[in-house]
C-alpha cells in the first residue's frame, strides 16, 4: 500500500528525557520523567487519560513548555530559552488526534506549506517532494482534493505526509488514531508501521494495544504523571508487574 | 393627495435625479469606499495588535477599539474632520473631502478590527498549533494559515460593516463640501430644502437602496453558504492567492 519502507530513513535522532514537569496552575501533570529514545526506536506510551501522555509527547517539540527538567534531543537540551525552537520543530514530525489539516489548501498545498514557507523551498521543489510524501502513504490520486473532501483516515495520512514531507528525524503521534472510525484506522496504523520498519525514531501515544505489541521497540505505561513500567512490548503485555499495569490492561485488553 | 405629492412627486425626483447618480452616488461610493479600504488595513493591524501576546501592542490597539466604538459617529467625524484642521493639523491638505473619509475610515477601523479578532479566535487553536509544529514562526502561521481562515469566516460581517458605512457617509456633509463633493443626502437634502419637497429626500433614500438591499442580500447568502459548510473558492485553495492582507512575516 506505501513505498514508505523503500526510502528507508537516513537520519534519525535521540531523545534523553531527565526529570521532566509540567504543571497546569495548580495541577502538576507530569511529576518527573525520565526516558531516552535512542536512534530509529519506537516508543508506544500508553496509560488511562489523564495520565500526562500527550501532555510528555508535546512537550518533545515544546508545544507545551516544560516547568522543570530536560529534553535533550541529538545533544542539545531544546528547554534552553536560547534554543531556536522553530529550527527543532522543523525537523521534529508532529501528528495530531484530530489532524489539523489546513482546510483552505488542498492535500498538496498542505504538504508543500512547511518545506515552502520554513524551509523556503522553490515551489516546484516543494510540490515534487510532496507529491511523492503523497505517494508514500498511499494519496498520490488526492493531491488536488480538500481536506473536507477527504475521510478522517486520509486526512491523517495527508496529515503524517505533511509532517514527512520536512524530512523530520523524530516522529511524534497524539492518540493519531483516535479520533478515527474504526474501519478507517487500520490504514493509518499501516502507515507508521511502514514509517516504524524504515527506521524512523518515533514516540507514539496510543490506545491501539494491537499496534504496540507489533511495533514498538519499548512500551512505556504511565499513570498520574509518572513512568509506572517501561520495558520491551512482551515484558509489558504478557508480564506486567505492577498492580496498576495489570489493572489497566485487564481492563483494555 | 398632499402625502403623496409631498413625498412622491415624480417631477422633483426626476429633476433631482441626474445629480443623485452623477454626483451623490459617485461620492457615496468614493467615501464609503475609502474609508472602508483604511478600515480594512487599520483594522488587521488593530486586531493583531489586540490579539497579540505584548502588552504594548495589546493595550494601545483596545484602547483605540474602546474609543471609536464609544464615541458617537458625528462627534468623531467632527473631531477628527473639523478639529484637526482647526488645531493647525494639515495632514490631508485643506479641503474636508479627506478628513471625512478618514473619519469614516478611522471609525469602521475599529469595527473591522472586532471583526477580524472575532474571525481569527473562532479558528481552531489546533490550526495554530499544526503551522507552529512544522516550524513557522508565530506570525508566519498567523498570516499564512489562520488569518486566511478568519477572514473567510467574516465575510458576511465585513459586508455588514460596508453597509453601514455606506449609511455613516451621509454623516460628513456636516463637514462642509463643495457642490461637487456632495453626496446623496446632502444633494437629497438641499433639493428638498430649495423646493420645500420631500420627493428629492425619497429619491436620494431609494438610492441608499439601491446600494444597500442587494449587498443585505449578498450577506444573507453568505452566511447561508457559510453555514452549509465551507465550500472553498478555487482561489483559496493555493494559500498565496487567499486574500491576505500586508502584515510583515517575522
Amino acid at each position: 500500500m506505501t513505498n514508505l519502507d523503500e526510502t528507508a530513513i537516513a537520519v534519525t535522532s535521540s531523545v534523553e528525557i531527565r526529570g521532566l514537569r509540567k504543571s497546569f496552575g495548580h495541577v502538576e501533570v507530569l511529576r518527573g520523567i525520565d526516558l531516552t529514545v535512542s536512534n530509529g526506536e519506537v516508543v508506544c506510551v500508553i496509560g488511562p487519560s489523564g495520565s500526562g501522555k500527550t501532555t510528555l509527547v508535546r512537550c518533545i517539540n515544546r508545544m507545551e513548555e516544560p516547568t522543570g527538567g530536560s529534553i535533550v534531543i541529538d545533544g542539545v537540551d531544546i528547554t534552553d530559552r536560547k534554543v531556536d525552537i522553530n529550527a527543532v520543530r522543523s525537523r521534529v514530525g508532529m501528528v495530531f488526534q484530530s489532524f489539523n489539516l489546513f482546510p483552505h489548501m488542498n492535500a498538496l498545498a498542505n504538504v508543500s506549506v512547511g518545506l515552502r514557507k520554513v524551509k523556503k523551498v522553490p515551489k516546484a521543489e516543494a510540490e515534487r517532494i510532496a507529491l511523492d510524501r503523497l505517494a508514500a502513504v498511499g494519496l498520490r490520486d488526492k493531491a488536488r482534493a480538500r481536506p473536507s473532501q477527504l475521510s478522517g483516515g486520509q486526512q491523517q495520512r495527508v496529515a503524517i505526509a505533511r509532517a514527512l514531507a520536512m524530512d523530520p528525524t523524530l516522529m511524534l503521534f497524539d492518540e493519531a488514531t483516535s479520533a478515527l472510525d474504526p474501519e478507517l484506522v487500520k490504514g493509518v496504523l499501516n502507515v507508521m508501521t511502514d514509517l516504524a520498519r524504515a527506521g524512523m525514531t518515533m514516540v507514539v501515544v496510543t490506545h491501539e494495544m494491537g499496534f504496540a505489541q507489533r511495533v514498538a521497540d519499548r512500551v512505556v505505561f504511565m499513570d498520574k504523571g509518572v513512568i509506572v513500567e517501561a520495558g520491551p512490548p512482551e515484558q509489558i503485555f504478557e508480564h506486567p508487574q505492577t498492580p496498576r499495569l495489570q489493572s489497566f490492561l485487564a481492563q483494555v485488553l | 393627495m398632499q402625502i403623496l405629492h409631498t413625498f412622491l412627486d415624480w417631477h422633483q425626483m426626476r429633476a433631482v435625479l441626474p445629480e443623485l447618480i452623477a454626483t451623490g452616488l459617485l461620492n457615496t461610493l468614493i467615501l464609503a469606499a475609502g474609508a472602508t479600504v483604511i478600515g480594512l488595513v487599520v483594522g488587521i493591524v488593530l486586531a493583531l495588535g489586540a490579539l497579540s501576546r505584548h502588552r504594548v501592542l495589546r493595550y494601545p490597539s483596545m484602547v483605540y477599539l474602546d474609543l471609536f466604538r464609544g464615541l458617537p459617529v458625528v462627534l468623531t467625524i467632527f473631531l477628527l474632520g473639523q478639529g484637526l484642521p482647526f488645531a493647525g493639523f494639515h495632514p490631508l491638505g485643506y479641503g474636508s473631502y479627506p478628513y471625512g473619509i478618514a473619519a469614516l475610515g478611522l471609525i469602521s477601523a475599529a469595527y473591522i478590527a472586532e471583526i477580524f479578532r472575532s474571525g481569527i479566535q473562532a479558528v481552531p487553536p489546533g490550526q495554530l498549533e499544526a503551522a507552529r509544529a512544522l516550524g513557522m514562526p508565530h506570525l508566519r502561521a498567523m498570516r499564512i494559515v489562520v488569518v486566511p481562515q478568519g477572514i473567510r469566516n467574516v465575510l458576511p460581517a465585513l459586508t455588514n460593516q460596508f453597509i453601514g458605512t455606506i449609511k455613516d457617509s451621509s454623516l460628513v456633509y456636516l463637514l462642509g463640501f463643495t457642490i461637487s463633493q456632495r453626496e446623496l443626502y446632502r444633494i437629497g437634502q438641499d433639493a428638498a430644502q430649495q423646493t420645500g419637497n420631500l420627493s428629492p429626500l425619497v429619491a436620494a433614500g431609494v438610492m441608499y437602496l439601491v446600494l444597500t438591499v442587494p449587498l443585505t442580500h449578498l450577506v444573507n447568502h453568505l452566511d447561508r453558504r457559510l453555514k452549509s459548510g465551507p465550500k472553498l473558492t478555487a482561489a483559496a485553495v493555493e494559500p498565496e492567492a487567499a486574500p491576505v492582507p500586508a502584515v510583515s512575516a517575522s
